[in-house]
């Protein structure tokens, strides 16, 4: 993806890369990546600093916040490897949108339309999220009331809704802590079932 | 996201695939946007470890969507970043080679490239260019890579400089003929613009020449005239089934002297529609169990001898891919383990083969699997447990393709 990205950069247009070449790149680390396109003046030291810094966060916040699935699954009572898989996702786009901003040409990142100046990466952001939001409710439908649809609506909105990666690691658990575990599978019961 | 169920998710993604337009990225990432989407749609689905058929429509058909999109998108920017990539002929030539089967075929377009490649050189050096055309007809069956081979060939063509843009515009009778008079000639010379500069490539043309359909006929008119009128800047290929071309060229004068060049697209071998299977697997980073590659290859060899002529070859296979990893996605919701190893194996009950019992029966009968060279049709014995993708002939000295066996019949 960042050597996709590296394509807006003037230098690199001189030397544009096929999908082939692409995806052979998946095959290095992102620290060897990097290290290629400075070395061949594509992007400077500071933009690598910022790309490496970016990373390192996304990743160790990402891990932080995969340390907790236990507890959050127990608290849930979701799949572990589907709330792995989201995050594992969220985060992901995450990264990518701060990567878009770290290499975005600011001429070429908004759009004049008759209503105003548009900001595309912003635009980027809301279409994926309209698509994350718009999914959970297909598959967690109004009135269907469980731990399952509040779990998983608090991680996609804590994910994409905050914008340091060290919140999001944060809200991604939410109130889904091993404590509160009794307390939230209320949400489960019948309302019915008890008498008032 | 009221407003997204308003509009639809695809119209999102509609969106996604703009703005990375607008930012002139590349198509690898509406690709990757499309995985990120799967990716959260299937960690919702199977939050609660249990896939509703309500869910499993929804997702399929939101996936469909998403797909479609990210074709249409690569399909108009790939021109573009071929464009920026200025590619030399030879590196399209590897990518021809690269594909499964079709020797013949590839042999010819070699020499259409290497003619047109003469004619370039002779034109370039103020020479005059020999009178010739490039429309071709293409016959095979469906998914026998026909529109694979023709998009490569407008990259050919714009490699050398014979096409400006070198795009494909796929068409079928439909798009070309109207339903009332008047309606038909605006209609074929509006998709014959779309395709000026690249090749126009008209799928199961045939059926523009069938008996009383007039306005199939008004449509090769049209087609006929701008093939003339425009002969620099358009390159025409017909494609369908063998015998139903044969008539159709034969069918009319203007349309037998115009199309001269014959490409012949054979059914693959079931060794090679294997080979597809496993190749879209490493796409994929999926890899195969050796019960489960032994079962490929019953299964192909059973479509092989079984399949009818319209159930198409490479889709075919891929039509297979899809299903095996819908069932390995309901095999591991089943297990709720999602680890690295889990989602990059696939099992042999994930492909669900009519051919099953004749590989049960075969297994036990004991009798092994070979393998042979494609060069000179040396026989080795072959054992799905060893991973050997290519093997050098002990006989010829050249490598060969050894991932798949054949059955001992």
């Amino acid at each position: 993806m960042l050597a996709a990205l590296l394509e807006m950069q003037d230098e690199r247009k001189k030397r544009p890369l096929d999908t082939r070449t692409l995806l052979g790149y998946n095959r290095h680390s992102l620290p060897e990546l990097v290290s290629v396109y400075t070395n061949d003046g594509v992007i400077n030291a500071a933009v690598c600093k910022s790309i490496q810094r970016s990373e390192a966060s996304y990743i160790a916040n990402y891990q932080a916040a995969l340390s907790k699935l236990p507890d959050i699954c127990a608290a849930s009572g979701s799949q572990q490897g589907s709330v792995h898989r989201l995050a594992r996702a969220l985060f992901a786009a995450k990264l990518l949108g701060e990567l878009l901003e770290i290499l975005a040409p600011p001429d070429r990142s908004y759009e004049k339309t008759e209503d105003g100046t548009v900001d595309l990466l912003e635009e980027l952001g809301e279409a994926f999220s309209d698509i994350v939001g718009g999914a959970w409710a297909e598959f967690f439908p109004r009135g269907e009331v469980s731990r399952n649809a509040d779990a998983s609506s608090q991680f996609w909105v804590a994910c994409l809704y905050e914008n340091e990666p060290e919140r999001m690691a944060k809200a991604f658990q939410g109130p889904y802590t091993a404590g509160n575990t009794k307390r939230l599978a209320t949400l489960d019961e019948d309302p019915g079932s008890k008498s008032v | 996201m009221k407003e997204s169920h308003k509009r639809g998710l695809d119209q999102s993604f509609l969106e996604i695939s703009r703005v990375i337009t607008k930012l002139k990225l590349s198509p690898a990432i509406v690709y990757f946007y499309d995985f990120l989407v799967r990716e959260v749609c299937d960690a919702f689905a199977y939050f609660d470890n249990e896939l509703t058929p309500r869910e499993n429509r929804f997702a399929r058909y939101l996936y469909k969507q998403l797909e479609t999109i990210r074709e249409e998108h690569y399909e108009m920017h790939s021109g573009h970043l071929h464009g920026l990539c200025e590619e030399d002929v030879d590196s399209v030539l590897a990518e021809l080679d690269e594909l499964t089967g079709i020797r013949a075929a590839k042999e010819k377009v070699r020499e259409t490239a290497n003619y047109a490649r003469m004619q370039q050189a002779r034109v370039s050096r103020g020479m005059k260019a020999i009178p010739t055309t490039y429309h071709a007809v293409y016959t095979g069956n469906p998914g026998t890579g026909k529109t694979t081979v023709a998009r490569l060939m407008g990259r050919i063509f714009k490699a050398l400089g014979v096409l400006k843009k070198g795009h494909l515009v796929e068409c079928d009778r439909a798009a070309l003929t109207g339903q009332y008079v008047g309606q038909t000639a605006p209609k074929t010379n509006k998709i014959i613009d779309e395709a000026m500069d690249g090749i126009l490539f008209i799928d199961e043309a045939y059926s523009l020449a069938k008996g009383g359909q007039d306005y199939g006929s008004e449509a090769i008119d049209t087609l006929l005239k701008r093939m003339q009128d425009d002969r620099d800047r358009l390159i025409v290929i017909v494609a369908g089934y063998p015998r139903e071309m044969e008539e159709f060229i034969n069918s009319n004068p203007g349309l037998r002297s115009r199309f001269t060049r014959y490409i012949d697209f054979p059914d693959f071998e079931e060794q090679e529609l294997c080979q597809i299977f496993g190749s879209l697997c490493r796409r994929h980073d999926l890899a195969l169990t050796p019960d489960l590659k032994e079962k490929t290859l019953h299964h192909f060899h059973w479509q092989a001898r079984n399949a009818k002529r319209d159930s198409g070859n490479g889709r075919m296979v891929r039509n297979a891919f899809e299903k095996v990893v819908h069932e390995q996605a309901d095999r591991l919701s089943k297990s709720g383990i999602y680890d690295a190893e889990a989602l990059a194996i696939l099992e042999a009950p994930d492909l669900e083969s009519p051919a099953e019992p004749a590989w049960r029966e075969y297994k036990e009968s004991g009798r092994g699997y070979i393998v042979k060279c494609e060069h000179c049709e040396a026989t080795f014995s072959w054992n799905p447990a060893v991973e050997l993708p290519v093997a050098k002939c002990d006989k010829c000295g050249r490598e060969f393709n050894s991932e798949f066996g054949m059955l001992i019949e």
